[in-house]
């Protein structure tokens, strides 16, 4: 097992190295740079500027350098915003993004798992129905639509919560609901339909048999075993939790750094993009390796040598 | 005629298996409705935009954020503030209106003591709302007259944005703007996935490993962010941004047919073509790739909503389609940002992209249970 942890987080360099090396070349080709203003700037100012950056060595050159740096964990200078280095631009958003994202995760977890393995229990009854139409609801409007609606039912209309900005819990907690509420409904189906098999399987039925109560039976036995798709889907999860705190934090003003994922891109803030994904990308390979690590706990039979 | 071939009429034609998949969808409710809802929204989207009476870039000064209304606009008290409005330009006193259903009555003065310019009836054509303008000059006195012009009847069933266009024909053209990004790019996500996965998979062996790890790679990447950077690296060129979202979502369809193709590869009547010395290229043409339509075809029906949510998605953060164009990403976010005062205009296109998403998806789950033969 440790072994496995161990070899797993040595893959993640040369993955990672790879994903440097074709987001470096290809924010490079794109046309444009971070210095084109509206009103261009002096060319012999510009030079200097460029010069002061190393832009104006060849390619290849910057790129060993970029990749020595990251080496040494340097991010660079941000080129847009002047006088800050990259990791102090997203340290500060990194805490509030993670905070979003992981009370996110949290509440879909608990509701999904909870909401399906009470329509499972339910089948073909009335509470199974009304789960499985909320589900289907919840997986078809996406968060860029269901974000200002929630705002303009719940914030605008009656006034029970704010509208935008982030900090105190009230201003949690419509952000988080809006990017948690599709994961919900994705867990719920993925849910419902596993533990309906694992209700019928063999240990489920046995642990009946023995006359132990419905609660521990589903609770211990059969939770073990229908959580399994679940945390395989919790991978997507995360990815769409990201792609999704893009949206959330636009809509709802919030200072993470899911707005630098856009901005940066179309600055060619180069070095805010690299660091961007550097971080995102080791971010969601660990997450993967985590939930492999996780298999082996849920499943006996899974082991890592 | 001879007997046999009428016995041979007689005998019942067998099932295949697309006509059972093709019951099997009929007798799902939700299904039917979503295939109608569908073909209704496509001809909507191709036909709509055509029939509308107004332009879905055409400005309308006087009714910028008109609220939805079945009645005609302008409304009984906005015709008479409409053409004063219009004739303030015009450098006339305007002595009385007389405003009726479908036509106005003004009589100017000039504010000067020249005689009154007939060029002057622009001031009111121009303003969108009059049509057949006519001004008659008093014989007497060459500074005063009266106009006479209809009142045009404008319908904004949805009301207008928040630079006065209908919004009906916004959401009718960003309809067929959706719906061309979701053919094109899943066109594309096809020809990449179907080429690439049945090539890995029909070869096998190290090109097998080599492309199927590019493609556990690619899987690994932050995906939205190569969006956004494919986005970018083209520039604002709406074929190529569907071309680039076509790029991403191939993924998925390699491995499916990939898979496929493993298992067809096995199969007697590919390995008599091999053993004919048919090419490798000739027998994924005729053989593999036939016989992989039906699954690709059902992954296809899931992938057309995935690229309309990741098109809006794109628009929503203003990478997509460009002002005038407009799509249902595009709409929402503009509706966001003004639903404090006029709430319709979040409303109406969230609605259209709701509707057109669950009937979609509610299509691509019927036809997978239809089509799906271990499922009788």
């Amino acid at each position: 097992m440790l072994n496995y942890t161990l070899k797993r987080l040595l893959t993640i360099i040369p993955t990672l190295f790879v994903i440097v090396t074709i987001t470096f070349f290809l924010m490079r080709v794109a046309p444009g740079g971070p210095f084109d203003e509206e009103r261009p700037l002096a060319p012999a100012v510009l030079e200097n500027i460029r010069a002061s950056y190393g832009l104006d060595k060849p390619l290849i050159e910057q790129y060993w350098t970029y990749m020595g740096n990251l080496a040494q964990g340097d991010l660079g200078p941000s080129f847009v915003y002047r006088d800050k280095r990259v990791h102090e631009v997203l340290g500060e958003g990194l805490p509030i993004s993670m905070t979003l994202g992981a009370t996110a995760l949290t509440i879909a977890l608990i509701a999904g798992v909870l909401l399906g393995t009470i329509a499972a229990l339910n089948q073909n009854k009335r509470a199974d129905y009304v789960i499985v139409t909320f589900a289907t609801f919840g997986i078809t409007i996406p968060n860029y639509v269901l974000a200002p609606v929630l705002t303009l039912i719940l914030a605008l209309s009656f006034n029970l919560l704010p509208a935008t900005g982030w900090g105190t819990p009230s201003q949690m907690v419509l952000p988080v609901l809006s990017l948690a509420l599709p994961q919900v409904a994705i867990i719920t189906r993925l849910m419902r339909g596993s533990m309906l098999e694992a209700l019928k399987s063999d240990h489920v039925r046995t642990a009946r048999a023995y006359g132990l109560p419905l609660r521990k039976v589903v609770g211990k036995h059969a939770l073990r075993s229908a959580f399994i798709p679940v945390l395989t889907y919790l991978g997507p999860a995360a990815a769409a939790l990201l792609t999704g705190s893009i949206v959330v934090e636009q809509i709802f003003n919030i200072p993470g750094i899911g707005r630098y994922f856009v901005s940066s891109a179309l600055n060619r803030d180069y070095t805010m993009v690299m660091g961007t994904v550097v971080i995102v990308a080791t971010f969601v390979m660990i997450f993967n390796l985590i939930i492999d690590l996780l298999y082996s706990v849920l499943d006996p039979r899974v082991r890592y040598e | 005629m001879n007997s046999q071939t009428d016995t041979l009429d007689l005998a019942p034609r067998s099932r295949s298996l697309l006509d059972t998949a093709f019951l099997r969808l009929k007798r799902n409710r939700a299904a039917m409705a979503s295939v109608w809802v569908v073909i209704a929204m496509s001809f909507a989207a191709i036909v709509g935009p055509w029939i509308s009476p107004h332009p879905y870039n055409e400005v309308y000064n006087n009714f910028v954020g008109a609220k939805p209304s079945l009645t005609a606009y302008p409304k009984d008290d906005q015709v008479v503030p409409i053409a004063e409005r219009a004739l303030k330009r015009a450098r006339v006193n305007v002595e009385t209106i007389n405003a009726s259903r479908d036509k106005v009555e003004i009589s100017i003065i000039n504010r000067t003591d020249e005689p009154l310019d007939p060029r002057i009836t622009r001031y009111l054509v121009r303003s969108d709302v009059f049509a057949d303008v006519e001004m008659s000059i008093d014989e007497d006195d060459a500074t005063r007259a009266r106009m006479t012009a209809d009142v045009k009847k404008l319908y904004f069933l949805m009301g207008t944005d928040q630079n006065g266009r209908d919004l009906l024909t916004r959401i009718l053209i960003s309809l067929r703007i959706s719906l061309m990004v979701a053919g094109l790019a899943t066109g594309v996500a096809l020809l990449i996935g179907v080429t690439y996965g049945s090539l890995a998979g029909f070869v096998g062996g190290q090109l097998d490993n080599v492309m199927m790890r590019f493609v556990d790679l690619l899987y690994s990447l932050p995906f939205v962010f190569f969006v956004i950077l494919l986005v970018v690296f083209f520039g604002n060129n709406i074929v190529l941004i569907f071309v680039a979202i076509g790029a991403i979502e191939w993924l998925d369809m390699a491995r499916i047919v990939r898979g496929q193709t493993l298992q067809l590869k096995q199969k007697e009547f590919v390995q008599a073509a091999q053993a004919l010395g048919v090419s490798k290229f000739n027998i994924i043409k005729r053989h593999i790739v036939p016989n992989i339509a039906g699954t690709v075809a059902i992954y296809m029906t899931l992938l057309i909503p995935k690229v309309i949510l990741l098109e809006s998605f794109l628009s929503f953060l203003g990478l997509g389609v460009q002002e005038p164009l407009t799509s249902l990403g595009v709409l929402i976010a503009e509706g966001a940002r003004y639903m404090r005062n006029d709430p319709y205009m979040l409303i109406f296109p969230a609605l259209t992209m709701s509707i057109l998403l669950f009937a979609l998806n509610f299509l691509g789950d019927g036809l997978r249970d239809a089509l799906d033969p271990k499922d009788r």
